[in-house]
């Protein structure tokens, strides 16, 4: 019997079509993918074997990579471990040693900088406050300081040499690690009392602990240790300046900003400075204002100011300090120089390189300097900026004409937030016809000779195209060479629909506050815009910046329109800025975006469009009053406010409140009129899902094996709301185990529509919510694995009304049948596939944490799925109830182009039924599409024309010689 | 054409076929009747023949009338045998099935000349009956088969998406 299932099942999994595998040559036709780093944190020239060709970054992201100078392309990237274990304290690199601390102290590794491959690792139990720090002694010695203890390391073996215990290191937090000389100094700071210097010497022996008073630290006070061994914190409470010389100080020394004759602001911050001996440090005051300051025995001298400067950095090259300075003025970097010693400025090396506003301003600059042939200076550096990017200046302003950047990594695309895929706009001839059908008023004669001229126009567009094609195929090569030379900034072909409106324009939102366009065809970035002040709502543990489409392409001559909602991270008001998605132009709100008096608490869209096809945006103030962007909707809402309602779900209170609009003096407020509490003791809302606004249905219910039919519970206001707790079990064993809890609420009535409860679950729990079906996972703490479960919501044999759908009178229980899987690989997020018209069956896209995208058709995670497969569910087509998920290699949409730390995954529809676009967003981007019904609207493309056409053609000349030679014989048999 | 000079050579013509119309009459009224043969029989078999024609007549409309019940046995044996899978063989038999009634409501006119006599009317009744039922037998089969469109679940296709009656949004408080 038990054979017997599995051949059934294995028969008709055959049948499903799971396998999409791609042939080989068509890797990279239709899908892309862009590997990113992250906001990049720490920044080195390699100085090894391949000195000046490669710069290796440290990401905030955990990523530690290799930069090919030339191209900006990545040599290598390690992408370390998710969460705190993968966080990078420190990477020192110099020479040929390239190591790096991770994990607040739990992992010292060695890299080899030129393969990426590690050397060696040491593991060290880590520091409870996160706090670590790392030193090259020397050629023989690395320190490193966690929590309590200090340990020397040989840094050709990472064998441990000595390992010193560091004293009271319960009451000291222990920040910082120096050395100076023969000795290793560690400073402790003890929040409003005092810091604690420790000195140990090459050995490992502790020589002396000695503590300063400093009764003025604080949990904002920020702490400096500058070459020439001085400590230096900045006090924002009174903008001073206090420094102590670890060597022989006893004394905090305090210099106030206002002596030294800066501005003091709420935004200080210091930079040190390596490369050189002396005791120097950075200052900055603003985002364009920095001073470099030096260090003395009687406290702090200022030794230059450096007013509008964004970005500088101290070089030294041949016991000569330069300083390198930034400055940004419109569409340009002035760079310019400075001797150290004397003060005075390096005309030669002083130039501009041109500069897009949109990457905001500098922040740092790494320089790499040189010796050309003629014993002339020159300099490379790399620059980064305020939007996360990285931009290389190779070559110095020539003749006149200003430096160029060689190249740019818009790493802001490693915290896209918000994505959605916006339709071309038709071609121009297409354009001409909907023109002619758009007005009534010509007459014969002008629509004639309009639709005269449209044609010509095609006929000219086809003509031009035959050419190129017959060009293309000669110089496609050339081409090819051509566009990886000049990388992005290529001219791409015109932004026109393709035939099957396949080529889409993806609009991603950052929370880096940038917004970019990017062709789904290449990846290629179309325009971006960035606004400092930008911030997304960061309630709730996760990052949120709104994206809405108010109107698609699809109304011409109305352009699309998009709007991004975020808030103002100075005020915390709402901050909305509004676009053209294809062009990128600002429509409704000025270019640097706008504030809004108000915050947002929450938000929606209208239901109906009003009179130019425009959908508004509602926006909720904490006084529950309604606003509505843009303002012109206004009319719209005082339409149909009877039937816009909103919900909000409070995670702090554990209410989930609903409203309905009410007018009020001209304006629009929200009514509480229902209020589900979920119980904040006991848990905590976590999640709340609902479906995609405008989602389509095709199939209103369900055809059984006996031919009735189930009718789906499709009510479009439906919500899932996951709760996350803990409950203390009674059994005599006993111990504390987490609960998950989803409850299935309608958004009009409040209505708990359905609830269910997993004992001994936990989270991260994802859902997919869509048509009348949940599906979500968790982790089971009883079989210790992931578990997939899906709930179908039913009407019934009969529908109660099936023309419209009101919550008011909807079915008050609907039939919800479930079940469950198990999962056999850990997924971090996932997705389902939507198309056009919704009738393709679905996929449900895992992003697997082994770095697949793992497509499964909806039809394995159906709760109808039989245990004992009969005739009647034969012929339902479900497959026998097999708990295992298969996962298929070839079900694994992304071959072997593994993705890290992927956040979400986006899909759209394409105009073919068949297809959805697929993008993974992450640190990673991967665009591909996919067909989850096969491609069952378009012919193959190894479908064979020829064979086709010669065995149609074959049958015509069969079929007329045939009917000649019968006429013939009847002639002639007449004639006997 | 040479073939034809050939045949014309080697072929006799008995019958005359080349000649004239007027000779033939003249040669057929010139041969004497055999021996034994009377050209008239009389006014009996003149009579019987008659009756019998009358007989043969209604014999034949019957026939005719009967012949769609009398597939009927026929048509439940194909039905039996094609079986319930849709393929392509019994769906051919199935539309000989419909075929044939269908041909024969469409040349009724034609049958009805042909059946005369006095129970013409219960016979074309009969006949329309007869094809009426091998139209239902392989409805029948339709039904069987499953080809009609009598479920709900074959207008599901055709049902539009409910209309929204409401508008809701929200989530998370910011």
């Amino acid at each position: 019997m038990m054979t017997g299932n599995i051949l059934l099942l294995l028969g008709v999994l055959q049948t499903l079509p799971i396998s999409q595998a791609l042939y080989e040559d068509q890797i990279g036709k239709f899908d892309w993918h862009q590997q990113y780093v992250g906001k990049i944190t720490d920044m080195f020239w390699d100085q090894s074997f391949n000195a000046g060709k490669r710069v290796l970054v440290s990401s905030e992201r955990h990523v530690l990579a290799s930069v090919h100078s030339h191209n900006g392309s990545l040599a290598w990237r390690k992408v370390l471990e998710d969460g705190p274990r993968g966080r990078i304290d420190k990477t020192l690199h110099s020479g040929n040693l390239l190591v790096t601390l991770t994990g607040g102290g739990r992992f010292v590794r060695k890299w080899n900088a030129g393969s990426g491959l590690a050397d060696w690792e040491v593991s060290l139990p880590g520091s409870k406050s996160g706090r670590a720090d790392l030193v090259q002694c020397g050629r023989d010695l690395l320190a490193v300081m966690i929590q309590d203890a200090v340990y020397g390391l040989d840094p050709r073996s990472g064998r441990q040499k000595w390992s010193v215990a560091l004293p009271q290191s319960n009451q000291v937090v222990y920040t910082h690690l120096f050395t100076s000389g023969t000795n290793l100094f560690v400073i402790g700071q003890s929040l409003g009392q005092q810091v604690t210097r420790v000195t140990v010497d090459m050995e490992g022996v502790v020589r002396s602990t000695e503590s300063v008073k400093a009764p003025w630290l604080s949990e904002s006070t920020q702490c400096e240790v500058t070459n020439g061994g001085v400590l230096i914190c900045y006090r924002s409470e009174d903008q001073s300046l206090q420094t102590l010389t670890l060597t022989d100080g006893q004394v905090f020394k305090s210099t106030s900003l206002q002596i030294l004759g800066l501005e003091p602001s709420e935004e200080v911050s210091m930079e040190t400075v390596r490369k050189v001996e002396e005791p120097l440090i950075f200052l900055r005051t603003a985002k364009n204002h920095m001073a470099l300051l030096e260090l003395t025995n009687d406290g702090v001298k200022l030794k230059k100011d450096l007013p509008s400067i964004c970005a500088a950095q101290v070089v030294s090259l041949d016991d000569k300090s330069m300083l390198f300075t930034l400055e940004r003025i419109p569409g340009e970097l002035k760079m310019k120089v400075y001797d150290l010693e004397t003060g005075s400025e390096m005309a030669d090396l002083y130039q501009t390189i041109t500069y897009l506003p949109q990457h905001g301003y500098p922040q740092r600059i790494e320089v790499l300097m040189f010796k050309k042939r003629d014993l002339r200076l020159g300099c490379r550096f790399a620059i980064l900026s305020e939007d996360y990017s990285m931009q290389m200046v190779l070559k110095a302003e020539r003749d006149g004409s200003p430096g160029k950047i060689a190249w740019r990594r818009e790493e802001a695309l490693a915290y896209v937030l918000s994505v959605e895929m916006i339709d071309l706009p038709v071609s121009e001839n297409q354009a001409k016809y909907e023109d002619e059908f758009g007005s009534h008023k010509d007459d014969i004669a002008t629509m004639f000779m309009k639709r005269f001229k449209t044609q010509i126009s095609q006929l000219k567009t086809y003509i031009q195209q035959q050419l190129q094609k017959l060009q293309g195929h000669r110089h496609h090569h050339h081409d090819t060479e051509a566009m990886a030379e000049s990388g992005s900034d290529d001219d791409d072909e015109d932004l026109t629909r393709d035939e099957f409106n396949l080529n889409k324009l993806i609009v991603l939102v950052t929370g880096a506050g940038k917004v970019f366009g990017v062709r789904s065809t290449n990846g290629h970035i179309e325009w971006e815009h960035f606004f400092p002040e930008l911030a997304p709502f960061d309630g709730n543990n996760q990052q949120k910046l709104l994206l809405f489409v108010q109107r698609t392409t699809a109304h011409f001559p109305n352009p699309p329109q998009c709007t991004v909602v975020g808030k103002h991270k100075g005020t915390g008001n709402g901050f909305l800025f509004s676009f053209n998605p294809i062009s990128g132009e600002p429509v409704d709100t000025p270019p640097t975006g706008q504030v809004l008096n108000y915050r947002i608490t929450q938000t929606s869209m209208l239901g109906e469009l009003d009179d130019h096809f425009l959908r508004g945006i509602l926006l909720m103030d904490p006084d529950n009053q309604i606003h509505v962007f843009p303002g012109k909707c206004l009319s719209v809402l005082k339409k149909t406010f009877g039937s816009q309602y909103m919900f909000v779900a409070d995670r702090e209170t554990g209410f989930i409140k609903g409203y309905r609009t009410v007018p009020n003096q001209g304006k629009f407020l929200m009514e509480n009129v229902w209020t589900v509490n979920l119980q904040k003791k006991q848990q905590t809302i976590t999640q709340v899902v609902g479906k995609r606004p405008l989602e389509q249905v095709h199939s209103q219910g369900r055809v059984l094996g006996d031919r009735s039919v189930l009718y789906r519970y499709l009510n479009p206001n439906l919500v899932v709301v996951v709760t996350e707790g803990e409950f203390i079990e009674q059994s005599q064993r006993g111990g504390v185990f987490n609960t998950i809890n989803l409850y299935l609420l309608d958004s009009v009535t409040g209505h708990m529509v359905f609830h269910c409860s997993h004992k001994r679950a936990k989270g991260p729990i994802t859902v997919v919510h869509s048509e009348n079906w949940v599906v979500y996972n968790y982790f089971n703490q009883k079989s210790r694995r992931l578990e997939m479960a899906v709930l179908e919501l039913y009407e019934g044999k009969e529908q109660s009304n099936s023309t419209a759908f009101s919550s008011f009178s909807s079915p008050r229980q609907p039939l919800v049948l479930r079940q469950s899987y198990i999962m056999p690989l850990f997924i971090s997020t996932m997705a389902t596939t939507v198309t056009e018209k919704g009738i393709t069956s679905k996929q449900i896209i895992f992003a697997l944490k082994l770095g697949g995208l793992l497509a499964l058709p909806k039809a394995l995670l159906d709760p109808r799925r039989p245990l004992v497969p009969t005739q009647e569910t034969m012929e339902e087509g479900t497959i026998p109830y097999i708990p295992e998920l298969p996962v298929n290699a070839e079900a694994i949409i992304n071959y072997n182009q593994s993705l890290y730390n992927v956040q979400g995954i986006h899909t759209s529809p394409a105009g073919l039924e068949s297809t959805s676009l697929v993008l993974s967003y992450g640190l990673d981007l991967y665009f591909t599409r996919v067909q989850p019904s096969k491609m069952f609207d378009v012919l193959k493309e190894d479908f064979d024309y020829f064979f086709i056409s010669a065995v149609l053609l074959g049958m015509f000349v069969v079929t007329i010689a045939t009917q000649k030679l019968s006429a013939r014989r009847a002639l002639s048999r007449a004639w006997k | 054409m040479s073939s034809k000079r050939k045949l014309h050579k080697w072929s006799i013509d008995f019958s005359g076929h080349g000649r004239s119309k007027s000779d033939r009459q003249v040669q057929v009224q010139d041969i004497r009747a055999p021996v034994g043969y009377t050209e008239s029989t009389g006014t009996i078999v003149e009579q019987s023949g008659k009756e019998a024609d009358q007989k043969l007549i209604d014999k034949r409309s019957w026939d005719i009338a009967l012949g769609p019940l009398k597939q009927i046995p026929m048509n439940f044996f194909i039905m039996w045998m094609a079986g319930n899978s849709i393929s392509i063989f019994p769906i051919m038999m199935v539309g000989m099935m419909f075929f044939k009634p269908i041909q024969a409501f469409i040349s009724v006119q034609n049958t009805f000349v042909m059946i005369e006599g006095s129970q013409a009317i219960i016979q074309k009744f009969i006949y329309i009956f007869g094809n009426f039922v091998c139209l239902m037998l392989a409805m029948y089969k339709c039904q069987t088969m499953g080809l009609l469109p009598t479920h709900a679940s074959d207008w599901l296709a055709f049902m539009d998406p409910q209309k929204r009656m409401e508008w809701s949004g929200g989530g998370l408080y910011y």
